[in-house]
Order: structure tokens, then sequence, then C-alpha cells
């Protein structure tokens, strides 16, 4: 500061007056303070402006430092877990933050990795069929049916008897083991992936291609399931699966072959049904008609018993009369049945004396016959 | 004046921090870190945590991932046992199990470098191993000849044992059938014989369907027979008991059997003749005889 020699004697001399032990100055009158010479501009501004820059400085740097001890605080969302990693190295033992608001020092002191707990993930298999997931999702077109597959450009499955299959699964999952799997696998996605088109490739070589697409269906599904759950279980990846889906379809290009044989199954149902159908009509009239018989031959047998026993009867009550006249018993026991008889008679026809011929028409059920529209021939 | 002790104190920590970042580095939860000196493997921190090092160019860190790596070989054709030939690609968990080896064989340690000799020596295992095995050995009817899994395993063996071999520091954690094929001329002639199973099918189907309507409608036409005849029988049976039934009453009637036979005779009479019945009648039945005879009679007296 001091510029020269007399700015320091001047403040010296300004101090000492404060000084007890400084000699007293002679008694000479005051010589006016010199007035300082004027500064240089440029050297003026530089130093002002230096300082300024320095303050500047140490602001920002406060506030850097701010910043920085601030920057570890940090939230942890509702679909989350957090662990904290403190100079690489998990803290309390891979201790897993719920949601809320936590410190931690900033980084690369501490770090913060967040591990998001989506309700349910989708995966879908990447081999077996004629689309991928990408052109699926885009609603790409069907490929036109080749009446041959080139393995590059279009994958597919092989089933047990040797035929060619397209298969694709779904799976849905949870992460219920964050720290597994995102510390255990450089992606866990794919690894779900894979285990589909495994499972997929495995499960096929096991059923003939009916059996996939028809009569073992649910068979072939189950074993998919089963085989993906063992993939993943097996692997610890730190997920559960909560559903899988599988879709199979025969080649493109043998669509209409596979439909005539869908086609034949439901005329074989509609033949069998319809036997069926003859089947239950038929016992059931045979059994109506057994009834019948065996009813009828029981109303017979009651009608004849009953007869016989009214015969009895009647022949207990008469034979004292008989045995009195048979003769006469006979004769009047004739008349009055011949009394019953042609009154009940619906045609009477009396032939006259001395004709030569009679013709009677005669029908299977007669009509109400009449006299008048018999013809008598004379 | 009041500001030198926070000058000093920003100056004291990024101090600090500029030594830390000199002397310390850190292996993160799921990271290995290989420690060299001019170039020589000197540690290996496999544990997550902190770690003091020599600054560059003494000492350099070199951290890699030692989470499960995804790998999948190249989908290519392997002629088999028998002669047949399939595309096989597989699919494959690893991980740097030795890090100071991993180190030394792939540049810097990373992994994207270890893929081609990983390429090559898995493709190399793949060729053998399924180069022993036949078709049927991929996909078969037969239960126990079906050894997919049993391939894959002897795959992973192989390769695990050339892993060894070359030191490469990796562990494979598992190795599995990704994509399967056929060569596109064998894919025309599974479907002409696809085409031609179907064919056979629907005639089986049909054929089948047939018999079975014909099982059915034979064993309904049985059932209607057998029951009708039982029925029958049953009838006869009671007509029988109807029959024994009507001796007791006969009993009574041989007391008189003239008289048993001449009142049943009327009353069959009787009943036949009970509806829808046409009489034709000359004048000498009876009763009519006594109008002729009063005819006679009044002939006789104009005579």
């Amino acid at each position: 500061m001091a510029a020269d020699g007399r700015v320091g004697q001047y403040e010296h001399e300004q101090m000492n007056p404060q000084d007890p032990n400084a000699p007293v100055p002679p008694s000479v009158p005051p010589v006016p303070p010199a007035a300082p010479p004027p500064e240089d501009a440029g050297s003026q501004a530089l130093a002002d402006a230096m300082r300024s820059s320095f303050v500047i400085v140490q602001v920002i740097m406060v506030a850097l430092v701010i910043v920085f001890l601030s920057s570890g605080v940090f939230t942890v969302g509702p679909r989350e877990q957090a662990i904290r990693l403190q100079l690489g190295k998990p803290v309390n033992n891979g201790k897993l933050y719920q949601p809320g608001l936590y410190f931690a020092m900033p980084r690369p002191i501490d770090e913060v990795v967040k591990l998001p707990l989506t309700a349910l993930i989708s995966a879908e298999s990447s081999v077996g069929w004629y689309l991928n997931a990408a052109e699926r999702a885009a609603g790409a077109p069907e490929p036109p049916p080749t009446p041959k597959l080139n393995p590059a450009n279009i994958t597919y499955a092989l089933s047990a008897d040797t035929n060619v299959i397209h298969v694709r699964a779904t799976a849905q999952y949870r992460i219920t083991d964050p720290k597994t799997y995102y510390f255990n696998f450089t992606d866990g996605a794919i690894f779900v992936t894979n285990a589909l088109n495994n499972a997929l490739l495995q499960a096929c070589t096991e059923f003939p291609v009916d059996g996939i697409l028809t009569s073992n269906r649910a068979e072939f599904h189950e074993r998919v399931q089963q085989l993906v759950h063992d993939v993943v279980a097996g692997e610890n990846l730190g997920v559960t699966l909560a559903q899988v889906e599988v879709y199979a379809s025969p080649p493109l290009y043998l669509l209409p072959r596979f439909n005539e044989v869908d086609q034949a199954m439901v005329r074989r149902d509609n033949t069998v049904k319809q036997a069926e159908t003859y089947a239950t009509t038929n016992v059931a009239v045979a059994q109506g008609q057994a009834a019948t018989r065996v009813n009828i031959a029981d109303a017979a047998r009651k009608r004849k018993v009953d007869m016989m026993a009214a015969e009895a009867d009647t022949f207990s009550k008469l034979l004292a009369q008989y045995e009195r006249n048979p003769e006469l018993f006979k004769r009047i026991k004739q008349m009055t049945a011949l009394e019953s008889i042609y009154t009940n008679a619906d045609t009477k026809i009396i032939v006259p004396p001395n004709s030569k011929e009679l013709r009677v028409n005669l029908n299977r059920e007669p009509q109400e016959p009449s006299v008048s529209n018999i013809p008598l021939a004379p | 004046m009041k500001r030198k002790p926070l000058t000093l104190l920003i100056a004291a920590i990024l101090l600090i921090i500029f030594v830390l970042m000199l002397f310390v580095y850190q292996v993160r939860l799921s990271q290995v870190a290989v420690v060299t000196r001019f170039g020589k493997v000197v540690d290996v921190q496999t544990n997550a945590g902190p770690g003091l090092r020599w600054p560059y160019p003494i000492e350099q860190v070199f951290v890699m991932d030692q989470r499960v790596q995804n790998f999948q070989d190249n989908f290519e054709q392997i002629k088999l046992h028998d002669q047949n030939i399939i595309f096989v690609s597989l699919y494959m968990g690893y991980r740097i199990s030795e890090p100071d080896l991993f180190f030394r064989n792939f540049l810097n340690g990373a992994v994207a470098e270890a893929q081609p000799a990983l390429n090559d020596l898995v493709r190399s295992a793949k060729s053998e191993v399924i180069g022993r095995h036949d078709f049927s050995d991929f996909v078969s009817t037969g239960p126990g000849q079906m050894k997919f899994t049993q391939i894959e395993h002897e795959i992973l063996a192989e390769v695990q044992k050339r892993l060894s071999e070359k030191h490469y520091g990796v562990e494979v954690k598992f190795l599995q059938i990704q994509k399967i094929g056929l060569p596109e001329s064998v894919t025309q002639n599974v479907f002409d014989r696809m085409t031609a199973e179907r064919q056979t099918y629907i005639a089986k189907i049909q054929s089948e369907g047939e018999l079975e309507a014909t099982k059915i409608r034979s064993a309904a036409d049985s059932a209607a027979a057998k029951l009708l005849y039982e029925a029958d029988a049953q009838a006869f049976t009671i007509r029988g008991q109807g029959e024994a039934q009507m001796m007791k009453s006969l009993e009574v009637m041989q007391k008189n059997p003239d008289l048993a036979a001449f009142n049943m005779q009327i009353s069959a009479l009787e009943q036949f003749l009970a509806r829808k019945t046409t009489l034709v009648l000359d004048m000498t039945t009876s009763p009519l005889q006594w109008l002729r005879m009063g005819e006679s009679a009044n002939t006789n007296t104009n005579k």
C-alpha cells in the first residue's frame, strides 16, 4: 500500500499521539500533509475488479459447497425402493429404503440407486413366431404364406413329430427382490424373455403338433409355464411370475390344411352327436314300448283273472237253476244272449225268403252302414 | 479479514477432495476392480467399498461389472450324427469369476472384448456336442428318446471345460438353446409331409366319426331290442301268472263242466258281437222262424 515513503510516514505520524511512550513532537506548526499523488485510474479499476471478482468467487464457492452438501437429499417414490452405497458399499448391509425423504452424503461419497417397483412387467418371447414383438405391436400384416421357411428370416419351433409350428408366449412378472434383479443381472428383462424362448422350444419338442394345437393344448401350456418357472427360480432372478400366456399356430402356408382338419373334426362331432341323438330317442321309445307291453300283459292278466272270477261267481249262482232243467236254462240263456246281440248289432240284414243271391260290400273298417245302402240281389 | 477462514476451509475441502480423488477409488456393489502398477496387476478388489491407490500413472484401477452378462451366439447350421442339418443358437449367462484372469485376457477387462472369444469358444463346443447327437435327440415323441435338456447340459459342461482350459476368468451360470431351425429346403419337405399327414388325418377323423356313430347306433338298437324282449318275457310271465290265477276259478266250475262251457260260450259270443257288428240273418234263424211259421199258416189258409 505504501506507494511511497511519505504515505507511510504520515500514517506513522498520525499514530504516534496515541502512543504514550512516543517522543513529543517538536513544537513547530504542523505542516499540512502533502496531497497524495493521484493514483493511476487503470490500476484502481483493476484492483476494484479483482476485489469484486474475489467476492463473487467466494460466493460461488460457498454456494457450490451448499449445493454439494444438499445434493445428498433424496426421495424414494411410491413405486420405488432405494439402496444407498457408501463409497460403493451398501449401507446397513444393503437395507432397502422405502418411500420417503432421506439424507445421504453427496456423490461420490454416497450413491443412491433407485429400484423401480412396477406393478407388473410384461415380457414376450422373441423366437418362434412369424412376426416379432415390435411388428406385432405395430400391427404389421402377416407375411405371405410360402412353401418353405428361411430360418434366418422367420423363426419357428419343432414339434415332437418333427413338424414346424409357430409359438409365442407372454409373461407377466413382478420384481420381488429388486436388489437381486438389478445387482445380479445386467438386464433381467432379457433373461425372462430368453427363459420364455427356451421354455417354448423345449415344450414344443415334447408334444406333437396336433397336441400343441388341439388335443393337449392345456398340458402344453402347463409345461411351458413350468419350464419358465423352473428357469426363473433356478437362476434366482428376483422376480415372481404372475401369468404366462402361450399362443400356437400352424405355419401360414399350411393354415388351410389345418382348417380342413378342424372342419373334419366338426363334421365328426356332428355325426357322433346325431348318432347319440338317435340312440337316446331309440332307447327311450323302446323303454316306452317295453313298459306298454308289460302293462298290457298285466292288464290282460287282471282282466282274465277278473273275468274268470266273475264267470265262476255266475256259475255258482246259476248252477242250481241249471240242474233243475238244463234244457230250459240253456234256451233261456240263449235267447237272452240273442236279444242282446241283435239289439247291439249296428247293421241287421234279414234275407228275404227265396233270395238267390246276397251281395254285401265289406270294408276293413266298416263305414256307418245302413240297410238302405246294401244292395240286395233279388 | 473475516473471509479468510471460510476461504481456507473451502480450499481445504477442495484439497481433500482432490487428494481423495487421487488416492482413493471405490468399487461399487456388483463390481470388481483390478489395480495395476505400471501395467502389472498388483491387487484385485472383489468386495464393494473404497480402496487406496497411488495416483496415475503409478497405479491404475480397472473396474469391471460382475453381474451376469447376456450372451447369444450366432444362429448357424450344424451337421448332426445322422447327417441331418439343424440350425441352433444358444443363449448363455456368464459372469466374471476371476477378475485378474479376465483382465489379463481381455483389453482393459472390457466385457465387449470378451464377446468374440466367447463366441468362438461356444460355437466350437456347440458344434462338437450337437454333432454327436441325432435329430431324434432334439425332437421325438418317445419320452425316453428326447435329450433336449441333456444336450444343453453337455454343451454347458463342454463350454465350462474349455473356459477353464483357456483361463478366461469367466464362469457360466447357465446355457440354453435359444433358437432352433431347419434348412430352408428341408422345411419344404416338412410342409409336404405335413400336408399329407393332414389328409390322412382328415380321412382318419371321418372314419373314426362314422365308426363311433355306427357303434352308438348299434348299441342303441341292441339296448332297445333287449328292452323289448325283456318286456315280452316279463309280459309272458305275467300272462302265465294270470293263467295260474284263473285255475282257481276253474276249480269251481268242475262241479258242472257243461254249464261252465255253456256260460263261457255265451259270454264269448256276447263279447265277440258287442260292437260294429253286421248281422245277416235269414228267416230260419231263431227267433225269426216264428215270423215264418205265421206266414206258412196264412199260406196254408189261402190255399
